[in-house]
C-alpha cells in the first residue's frame, strides 16, 4: 500500500472519530443551552400558549425528555448507527425525509454560491491585476473591501428591498424544487447565491489579483513578452492560470463557511434549505433535528476537507513526503 | 419608492440587524408614532374595526355570508389569494398544543368546519356550522346539536354525528401522545367522554357538568375543530397532523404544499355553503423575513399579511395609499407588566398600586403605537368595562396627580427615595421595547428598574418558576370569551397566572360568572371582577393591541371581523376583483 494510500485511510480514520466527537459535542450543546422542547414550543408562539406544569411533565415524558443524558445520548447514536436519526419534536415526522429535499436546496445555494465567487472573483482578480492602480483596479477593491466588510443577511435585505423599492422586482418569492421548474428554480435561487457569493468572491478576488501581479513581474512573464507574445495572451494564457490556483485553494475552505452562511440567507430568502431547518430547530430545541443537522454540516465539512486533501496527496508531493 | 426604502430600511432593518431578530417569534416591534388615542365602547369614539386607510371601501357583504352585495361587482368563484406568513404551520390538529399558534391556525381553518362557529363578520356571535341548530334544556347543562345533512368530508364521505362525538373526545381526552391546547377549556364544561352523545347520525347530544354560559362559544372557537373518525384514527404517527394529511369539511381542500416554502388550499367544489367559497385556491407563502414579506407586499407578489407592525402599516399606508388598505382593529391582547406577588417589594400592595399608577395610556400609545383603552377583559367586546367605568378605574385619572400619588405611596411604603427593581423580558425586539417603555414609565415615580433580556426559551422558564420581580410581557387570547380569559390568567392555579394572584374569593366569582346564564348578570359579576383585578394590581395592563392587517385593493372581504387573530379565518367569502 503506498503512502498516500496509508494517509487517506488515516484521514478517513481520524474523520470518523471527529464525527463521533461531533455527536457528542452537538447533543452536550444542546442539553447545556436553557430550557427544552417543552418551554421552547410555549416561547415560539409567547402570549399564545401555555400549558400547566403537569402537561408539562407529561410533555416532556412523551418526548423521553424525562430519561437521563447518557440514556438520551444512547438511544439517538444507536438510532444513528441503524440509520434511524429519529422524529422531529417539532412536526412529529421522521427526520430523514424532513431533511432530505432542504440538502438539496443548501447544496445547490452553495454550489452556485462557490461557481459565482469562484468565476467572478478569479476574472476580476485578473483584471484588476492587469490594470494595476486604475480605474477599475480601484473599484473593483472598494467592492471588494465593501462586500468583505457587509454582513450577508444586511447585502440581502438590500437587495431584496431596493429591487422591490425601485423596480417592482421581488427577488425572494420562495422556492420551487428544481426538477420541478429548472429555470423558476435558478431565477429564485440565484439572488441568494449571488448575495452569498459576494464575501468569498472579494476573498477569491484579493487573492487572484495579488498572485496576479506577483506572477506578471516574474522572470517567466518577462521571457513571454520579450518573445513578442500578446499582452492578452500572456495575461490569459500564462499568468492566469498560475495565479488562479491559490484563488481555487481560497475557494475550497470557503465552500465550508458558505455552507453555514446559508443559515442566514435563506432566512432572508425564504429558501427552505438546511439553514432554516437548524435555525428553527434550534429555536424550537427539537433535540432529535439540530443534533442531525450539525452532524450533517460537521460530515460536509469533513467530506470538503478530506477532498482537499486527497487531492493536494496527488498534486503536491511535499504532502505525500509528509504523510 | 425611493421614500419608500429608505422609511423600510429605517423600520425594518434596524430591527433586524441581528439573525436572532430575523428568526425570533413574529412579535410587533415597536413604533414611535404621534398618534390620538382611541377609546372604547362609545360606538362614536371606537375607531371602525373595518375602517381602512383608504378611500377605496370594500363592498360589503350580506348576512349569510354568501358574497358580495355590491352587484356591480363580478362576484364568481376565482382567482388566488396569496398570504405571507413568517413560519410553517407545526400542525393542523388545532385543538392541540402543537397547533395553538396563528401561524397553524390561518392555513389550517379554511380545511375545516366546527359544529357551532363564531362568525366572520362578528367574533362575538356564535352562528351555525355543521350544526344547523341547537337547543339547550331549561336548566341550560344539555345541549342537543341538529346537524345539516348536506356536509360532506373532502373524500366524499357524509359528515356523522359519530364524526363530531369522536372530535369531543379527543378533546376532552386526548390521545395518547398528545397534549390539549387552547382546546382544553371544553373539558371543564364536559369532563367525561360518557357526557357526548349520539342518538341518531344527525343528533349530538352534549351534556354539561353544570349551566355554562361560555360553552357555546367555546365549542364555537376554532380550536375545536372537527376531525373524521376513520381517516384521524388511520393516521401515522397518531401524535401529528400534516397539512397536507388533512381531511377536513371546510371550503378548502389541501393542495401541493412545500415545507419552508408554500401551503396550497384548493376550492371544494363540496362545500355544503352554497355558492362558497369565493376563490379557487389560497397560497400560503412562507417568509421568516418582515422585510421581505413587506417586499412581496408592495410587488403584488403577495395580496396580505396576517398582521404588520406600527412602521409597517405607515409606509404602506403613505407610498401605497390607493393600492393597500390597512384595515385596523382592536386586538383580544396587549401589553403588561407583571409584578411577583410572592416576594418583596411587591408582595406589598401599596407598593404595587404605586407601580400601576406610574403608567400612561397616552404615553404608551406615543411608543408603542396606537392602542386602546381597557381594562381586565378585551375592550369593545361584550364583556370588557364601559368607558365610563374605566375613567373611574385608577389609572386612568389625571397623570401628574397619579404619579405624585405614587411617589407619596412610595414613601408611605418605605421607599421615599424611590427604589430600584429589575424588569426581565424575553430577547426580542417587541418585548425588549415592552420592558424599556416600562422602565422609562417606572423612573416617573422614583423607581429604578433595570432591564434585563433574557433567551426566549430561558424566560418561560423564568415567569413559570417565579424567579423575577416584574416581566414584560404580552398575550392574544384566542376569544373575546371571559372563562377563556380569567381562568388561565387569573385562577390561583392559572396557567398564564405568572404573578402568582391568588384570592379565593376572586375564584369564586370567576366560578360563578361563568355558572350565570342571563348575560346581564353576568356582565354585572364581570364588572366586579374586573374592578377586583384590575385594584390587586398583579398584571398591570398598560395597552390593549391594535392590529394591523394590510390587504391589497381588489381583495374583498378580508375585513377583521372582531378582536380575535384565530377565529373567523375561513376565508369562504374573500373574492379578488
Amino acid at each position: 500500500m503506498s503512502a498516500s494510500a496509508h494517509y487517506l485511510i488515516r484521514r478517513a480514520a481520524l474523520s470518523v472519530l471527529t464525527l463521533w466527537l461531533i455527536t457528542i459535542i452537538a447533543f452536550a450543546l444542546l442539553r447545556i443551552a436553557p430550557g427544552d422542547a417543552v418551554l421552547a414550543a410555549m416561547a415560539r408562539s409567547p402570549g399564545e400558549m401555555s400549558l400547566s406544569a403537569a402537561a408539562m411533565e407529561e410533555r416532556r415524558a412523551d418526548l423521553g425528555l424525562d430519561r437521563s443524558y447518557a440514556a438520551q445520548y444512547l438511544s439517538w447514536l444507536g438510532g444513528l448507527l441503524r440509520l434511524d436519526p429519529g422524529a422531529s419534536i417539532a412536526t412529529g415526522l421522521p427526520i430523514g425525509p424532513e431533511v432530505a429535499p432542504r440538502i438539496a436546496v443548501t447544496i445547490q445555494l452553495a454550489l452556485l454560491s462557490a461557481l459565482t465567487a469562484g468565476l467572478a472573483g478569479t476574472l476580476a482578480g485578473v483584471a484588476a491585476a492587469a490594470w494595476k492602480d486604475g480605474p477599475f483596479d480601484a473599484a473593483a477593491r472598494t467592492l471588494a473591501l465593501a462586500a468583505l466588510s457587509a454582513p450577508a443577511f444586511w447585502l440581502g435585505l438590500i437587495l431584496v428591498l431596493a429591487l422591490a423599492a425601485w423596480a417592482n422586482i421581488f427577488v425572494a418569492a420562495g422556492y420551487r424544487p428544481i426538477w420541478d421548474d429548472p429555470a423558476a428554480n435558478l431565477t429564485r435561487i440565484m439572488p441568494a447565491a449571488t448575495v452569498l457569493a459576494a464575501r468569498p468572491a472579494a476573498l477569491v478576488f484579493r487573492i487572484v489579483r495579488i498572485s496576479t501581479v506577483e506572477i506578471l513581474e516574474s522572470d517567466f512573464i518577462r521571457t513571454a513578452r520579450a518573445r513578442g507574445l500578446t499582452e492578452t495572451r500572456i495575461l490569459w494564457g500564462h499568468a492566469f492560470p498560475a495565479a488562479a490556483l491559490p484563488g481555487i485553494t481560497a475557494l475550497g475552505v470557503q465552500t465550508v463557511f458558505l455552507l453555514s452562511g446559508a443559515v442566514v440567507i435563506e432566512q432572508v430568502f425564504g429558501l427552505p434549505g438546511l439553514g432554516r431547518s437548524l435555525t428553527e430547530g434550534v429555536l424550537t430545541r427539537d433535540y432529535p433535528l439540530v443534533q442531525f443537522l450539525v452532524l450533517l454540516f460537521g460530515f460536509f465539512a469533513l467530506l470538503t476537507n478530506f477532498t482537499m486533501d486527497a487531492v493536494y496527496t496527488r498534486l503536491d508531493p511535499r504532502v505525500r513526503l509528509a504523510a | 419608492m425611493a421614500p419608500f426604502l429608505i422609511r423600510a430600511a429605517m423600520s425594518l432593518l434596524l430591527p433586524a440587524v441581528t439573525a436572532v431578530a430575523a428568526c425570533a417569534p413574529d412579535s410587533p416591534p415597536p413604533a414611535t408614532v404621534q398618534a390620538t388615542r382611541p377609546t372604547q365602547t362609545d360606538a362614536a369614539q371606537v375607531p371602525d374595526p373595518n375602517s381602512v386607510a383608504t378611500a377605496e371601501a370594500s363592498p360589503a357583504t350580506d348576512s349569510q355570508g354568501y358574497g358580495p352585495n355590491d352587484e356591480s361587482s363580478e362576484a364568481k368563484p376565482r382567482g388566488v389569494l396569496r398570504i405571507a406568513q413568517a413560519r410553517d404551520p407545526t400542525s393542523c390538529d388545532l385543538p392541540m398544543a402543537q397547533a395553538t399558534s396563528y401561524q397553524s391556525v390561518h392555513p389550517c381553518n379554511p380545511m375545516l368546519s366546527q359544529i357551532v362557529r363564531i362568525s366572520t363578520d362578528d367574533h362575538s356571535a356564535v352562528i351555525p356550522d355543521l350544526a344547523l341548530s341547537w337547543e339547550t334544556s331549561s336548566d341550560g347543562a344539555e345541549w342537543k346539536f341538529t346537524l345539516r345533512p348536506d356536509a360532506t368530508w373532502h373524500n366524499g364521505r357524509p359528515v356523522s354525528a359519530d364524526d363530531l362525538k369522536f372530535s369531543l373526545d379527543r378533546v376532552i381526552t386526548p390521545p395518547e401522545g398528545l397534549t390539549i391546547g387552547r382546546a382544553g377549556v371544553i373539558a371543564r364544561y364536559v369532563p367525561s367522554t360518557d357526557m357526548v352523545s349520539t342518538p341518531d347520525t344527525a343528533t349530538l347530544l352534549v351534556q354539561t357538568d353544570f349551566p355554562a354560559a361560555s360553552f357555546l362559544p367555546n365549542l364555537a372557537s376554532v380550536y375545536v375543530s372537527i376531525y373524521p373518525r376513520a381517516e384521524t384514527e388511520e393516521l401515522s404517527p397518531p401524535s401529528m397532523m400534516q397539512f397536507s394529511t388533512v381531511i377536513g369539511s371546510g371550503p378548502f381542500t389541501p393542495g401541493p404544499a412545500t415545507r419552508g416554502a408554500v401551503y396550497s388550499l384548493q376550492r371544494n367544489p363540496q362545500y355544503y355553503e352554497p355558492g362558497l367559497p369565493m376563490l379557487n385556491e389560497v397560497r400560503f407563502l412562507v417568509m421568516p423575513h418582515p422585510a421581505t414579506r413587506m417586499a412581496a407586499l408592495q410587488t403584488r407578489v403577495i395580496d396580505t399579511i396576517a398582521i404588520v407592525t406600527e412602521p409597517e402599516a405607515m409606509v404602506l399606508e403613505q407610498d401605497f395609499a390607493g393600492e393597500v388598505n390597512v384595515y385596523r382593529s382592536p386586538s383580544a391582547g396587549g401589553n403588561t407588566v407583571q409584578l411577583n406577588l410572592s416576594r418583596p417589594p411587591f408582595n406589598d400592595p401599596i407598593v404595587r398600586r404605586a407601580v400601576a399608577l406610574a403608567f400612561s395610556r397616552a404615553d404608551a400609545d406615543l411608543a408603542l403605537g396606537p392602542g386602546y383603552d381597557g381594562a381586565i377583559l378585551p375592550p369593545g367586546g361584550p364583556w370588557g368595562l364601559s368607558e365610563e367605568e374605566l375613567l373611574k378605574l385608577e389609572g386612568y385619572g389625571d397623570k401628574n396627580a397619579e404619579r405624585d400619588q405614587a411617589r407619596k405611596l412610595l414613601a408611605q411604603a418605605g421607599y421615599p427615595d424611590g427604589m430600584e427593581t429589575s424588569i426581565k423580558t424575553q430577547a426580542t425586539p417587541f418585548f425588549q421595547t415592552l420592558a424599556e417603555f416600562a422602565a422609562g414609565q417606572l423612573s416617573t415615580v422614583g423607581i429604578r428598574a433595570e432591564v434585563t433580556t433574557v433567551e426566549p426559551v430561558e424566560y418561560q422558564r423564568i415567569i413559570r418558576s417565579g424567579e423575577f420581580e416584574i416581566i414584560a410581557h404580552s398575550h392574544s387570547f384566542p376569544l373575546d370569551d371571559p372563562d377563556s380569559i380569567l381562568i388561565d390568567h387569573y385562577s390561583c392555579d392559572g396557567n398564564e397566572n405568572f404573578p402568582g394572584l391568588c384570592d379565593p374569593e376572586l375564584d369564586r366569582m370567576i366560578n360563578r360568572q361563568s355558572r350565570t346564564l342571563d348575560a346581564a348578570q353576568r356582565k354585572t359579576i364581570l364588572d366586579d371582577i374586573q374592578r377586583s383585578i384590575w385594584h390587586a394590581n398583579a398584571k398591570i395592563w398598560f395597552q390593549w393591541s391594535s392590529r394591523r392587517t394590510p390587504v391589497l385593493s381588489n381583495v374583498h372581504a378580508m375585513e377583521p371581523g372582531g378582536s380575535s387573530l384565530y377565529q373567523g379565518r375561513r376565508l369562504e367569502r374573500v373574492w379578488i376583483d
